[in-house]
This record gives C-alpha cells, structure tokens and sequence, in this order.
C-alpha cells in the first residue's frame, strides 16, 4: 500500500482504505481456504477409509464443496420458537469475526506482516477466545437442550486447553526473548523450535486441535450424543459461519504452530510465503489425520487429559526451559 | 509417579501406531468403484433367463417341449408354439419370462434336453417402473438381431384349411407371435 496517491490523502482516511483493502482480501482467503479444507478434509478421510471422497463436481470433486456453499446460501434461516432472537443471530458473527484478527499478526515473508504487534500469537490467543463466548450464546440463545449441553461442554473444554496452549508457548518466548511473531520467526533461522522444544510442539498440538473442537477433542459436537452441539438448531449461512470458523480457526492453529515451531517462512529455494503456506497445510493435514485415527474422548477424560498431563507437563517444559537458559546464561 | 509416565508413554505409542496405519492406508488403492461408471465383473452371479445362441445357425435352440414350463417352481415361463407344415415338428413363436416371479433357482436349465437356457450376463443394475417392463421376452435378442428365428414355415391355425400351407408360408418368414 504505497501507492503515491494513496500517500497524499488524510491519514485517516488512509489507515480506512488500508483495513477495507487487507480486510477484503482476508476474507477472501478465508473463504476459499475453508472451501478448500472442506474439500481435502473429505479427500483425506476418503483415502483413509479406502474410499474416494467427491469425485463428480470439478476436477476431482474440487467444486463440491462450492455447490455445498451454494446451496447452503439457499437455505432458509430458521428461528427456533422461543429462542432469543438477537443472541442467536449474534452467535455465528462472535464465532467467525475474532478469527480474522488472527491473520493481522501472521508473518507471511521477512516483510509481508498486516501490523506487527509487540504481543504477537498472544493477541491472537486473547481475541479468538472471543469465539467460545459466541459458542456459549449459541447454545443459550437456541432453546435446545443439546445446544446448551454442547456449548457448556465447548467452554469447559476451552477454558481447561487454553492453559496448556499458552504453557506451550512460553517455552518458546523465552528461548526468542519477543512475542512478536516476525521475532520469533527470526530467532529460528539456524534451528527451529521444534528441535528445541519438542514437548512444547506436541502440547501445543494436542491443545490447538482441543481449541478448534477438532476430532478426537469434538464433544461439543458429539453426533452420537448431541445432534450437532452448539450448532445445532442454526440452518443455512448461519451454519456455514460456524463452519467456516472451525476451518479458520483450524488454519490459523496451524499458521500459529508453523510460525512459532517450524521456522515460519524461512526454507530453501522458494520464496517466504509458499513455505509458511506449505509448513501450515502439512500441519492441517496432520490435524486431519489425526482426526481420521482417533475416536471421541470422553468429557470427563478430556478434563483430566488437560489437567493431569498437558498442564504438568507444561509447566515442567518452562521449568526446564528457563532452567537450561539461566545456566548457559552463568557458564558463558 | 513412574506408572504415570510409564501410562503416557505407552498411550503417546499407542498413537503414534494408529497414526501409522491410518497413512498406510491412504496410499492404498480405494476399494470402491464409481458405480454407474465402473462396474465389478462378477464371477458367480445368476442373471436372468436368457436363450443359448447356436453358434452355426445363430438361432435358439428351443424345441417348445415344455420341460421347463412344467418343472419351474414359481411358474414363471410360459411359451407358445405352432405345428410347422413343413415336418409337423413344433416351432417357438413366443417365449416369456416372468422376471417378478423368477427365483432364479436354475432348474429350467437343468432340465433343458436341448440345453437351450442360461442365464444371461450379470446385469445386476435391472430396473423397471413398470411390471411389465419385467416380464421378459426371450425371443427379443433374436430378433433385434434380425436373424430369421424358424426356417420352417409355420400353420397359421387360423388360416382356412384348404389354402396350400406351402405356398402360403415363405411369404411370412417371420412368425407372427400371438398375443400374449
């Protein structure tokens, strides 16, 4: 955005264009990312199953998932009778909105950052939270027993895995000394983090994939228990928000991971953004095939797995981190 | 203390082993086929009932004698058949199937002296919306083949007597089939 007529405007003005413009194309790619997501998830879990997923719209089926979008727009939005009104249309815009400040911070090149704030993942952290209250008003709004049951159980879980998440983390500010994401991604240029810290990669996997109500962690929409959970009285493009927010919310999981562990855009040859591009879809696929392996926990050993193993072992991994670093920091 | 970690360890295996199998199967090749498209060529399978074509003479070889008609359990066939002016031998000029009724329990073919039966290819996508798209006429395939399905001139037993059979005959070579 330094285009020398832009640069002559009143900087308000200009600071409006530069969100309209970056908001749009954020958009944008959020949309084809979930339609693309859609279609692999359905590819992978096929291939998985020894089946072959969509195969008739588009080249392999690539355009199913835009006939699906299509024909969900269609659909009628209905009102649950003595749901809340304005709750329950708040509900799909507080889960899919928060997910975009995500992509503000996400470092695709050396200089292709939206704004580089000082607290980096953190302010992501601390605004996609925003989402589980939009599941919670969700649940509430719809007058459904099973919406209610699956949003408390989507709060429980998120409120437990978020300690875990951010643990994780911390062993690798402390190893960059910044939270700001082209920083952390900087400090990795010789070694990733995930060498250093392997424990923390796996916790802050198994947590993220708990954050976006991803599969073995999905009790919140348990269809064998409860319908669809929190979603399940919203229709049309109320329902493809919350579905489009749990693929976001997928990438930017994985866009965080990339960043944070595997050495975000550095990598030979090509240029910066198809590698931080690539680091993310390998770990989306991952998140897929782990959703393809494993079954369902149970509400209550999700809890414990939280409590009784990431977090120790959360705090253990800053422990040692800190440990490690205070010693090399008086031997050298 | 050493339970626990021992307990996390085995299960962080335990995962990692079903994580193994899952992507070794998605480099197998997919055990389904595109339906319509594709089709699995069956090995054992009862099609319906279908005539034996004669390799020389591309003709059936039904001899109208009834066998199958009298030993068919669910008593689905049924044909028709005239005297023959030439020899006085009987000729086929209707053969039905009722394939609603059929069980497909092959004893027709067995029975066959002249081994004119079989059962046709596996056709296992036959759909009708009608029952009468079902009721099967043997005579067909031979017919849309265009071969001639009798040389031997056939009495019409409707023709007046005295009216000579022979002359009258080789006009008609195909035989007219009664209505059913």
């Amino acid at each position: 955005m330094t285009l020398p007529s832009l640069a002559a405007l009143d900087p308000v003005l200009q600071e409006v264009i530069r969100i309209i413009f970056w908001g749009t194309l954020v958009i944008l790619f959020i949309s084809v990312n979930a339609l693309f997501l859609v279609w692999m998830e359905r590819k992978v879990s096929a291939r998985m199953q020894l089946r072959q997923g969509p195969l008739h719209v588009g080249f392999q089926g690539a355009l199913q998932t835009l006939a699906d979008a299509l024909k969900l727009i269609s659909k009628e939005l209905v009102h649950p009778k003595e749901s809340d009104r304005f709750l329950y249309v708040l509900a799909p815009v507080l889960v899919f909105a928060p997910l975009l400040a995500a992509f503000l911070v996400l470092p695709l090149g050396p200089n292709l950052v939206i704004r580089d704030l000082n607290v980096g993942f953190l302010f992501v952290f601390s605004l996609t939270n925003i989402t589980f209250i939009g599941f919670f008003i969700a649940g509430w709004s719809s007058n459904s027993k099973y919406a209610l049951l699956g949003s408390m159980r989507a709060v429980a879980q998120n409120i437990s895995y978020e300690i875990p998440i951010l643990l994780s983390t911390m062993g690798v500010v402390l190893l960059a000394q910044t939270m700001k994401m082209s920083g952390l991604v900087a400090a990795q240029d010789k070694v990733w983090f995930i060498a250093l810290q392997p424990v923390a990669f796996i916790l802050f996997l198994v947590s993220a994939l708990a954050e976006a109500n991803r599969a073995p962690f999905d009790i919140p929409e348990a269809e064998s228990e409860l319908v669809a959970g929190f979603h399940t009285e919203y229709s049309g493009m109320r329902f493809a928000l919350f579905f489009l927010g749990e693929y976001t919310a997928i990438f930017v999981s994985s866009a965080i991971a990339a960043t944070l562990f595997l050495g975000g855009w550095h990598g030979p040859l090509l240029p910066a953004p198809f590698w931080i591009l690539f680091k993310t879809y390998a770990l989306v696929f991952v998140v897929m095939w782990i959703r393809w392996t494993f079954p369902r926990l149970r509400s209550d050993q999700l809890m414990g797995f939280a409590w009784k193993v990431l977090i120790p072992f959360g705090i253990f991994n800053v422990f040692l981190t800190a440990l490690v670093l205070q010693l090399q920091k008086f031997f050298a | 203390m050493i339970k626990y970690l021992t307990e996390i360890i085995q299960g962080f295996v335990g995962l990692l082993t079903g994580m193994s199998i899952t992507i070794r199967y998605m480099f197998k090749k997919p055990v389904t086929v595109i339906y319509p498209r594709e089709r699995i060529p069956m090995k054992r399978f009862k099609g319906p009932i279908a005539f034996v074509t004669d390799e020389k003479t591309h003709d059936h070889k039904c001899i109208a004698c009834n066998a199958c008609i009298k030993t068919c359990p669910s008593r689905c066939m049924s044909l028709v058949a005239q005297k023959s002016a030439a020899d006085g031998k009987r000729v086929l000029t209707d053969f039905k199937v009722n394939y609603m009724l059929c069980s497909l329990c092959s004893l027709c073919i067995e029975v066959c002296p002249t081994d004119a039966l079989k059962h046709d290819d596996p056709n296992y996508d036959m759909v009708s919306l009608t029952q009468k798209d079902l009721v099967m006429d043997l005579l067909k395939p031979f017919r849309d083949a265009g071969t001639p399905l009798t040389k031997i001139p056939v009495v019409d037993p409707n023709a007046p007597k005295p009216a000579a059979p022979a002359a009258a005959a080789p006009a008609a070579p195909p035989p007219q089939a009664p209505p059913a």
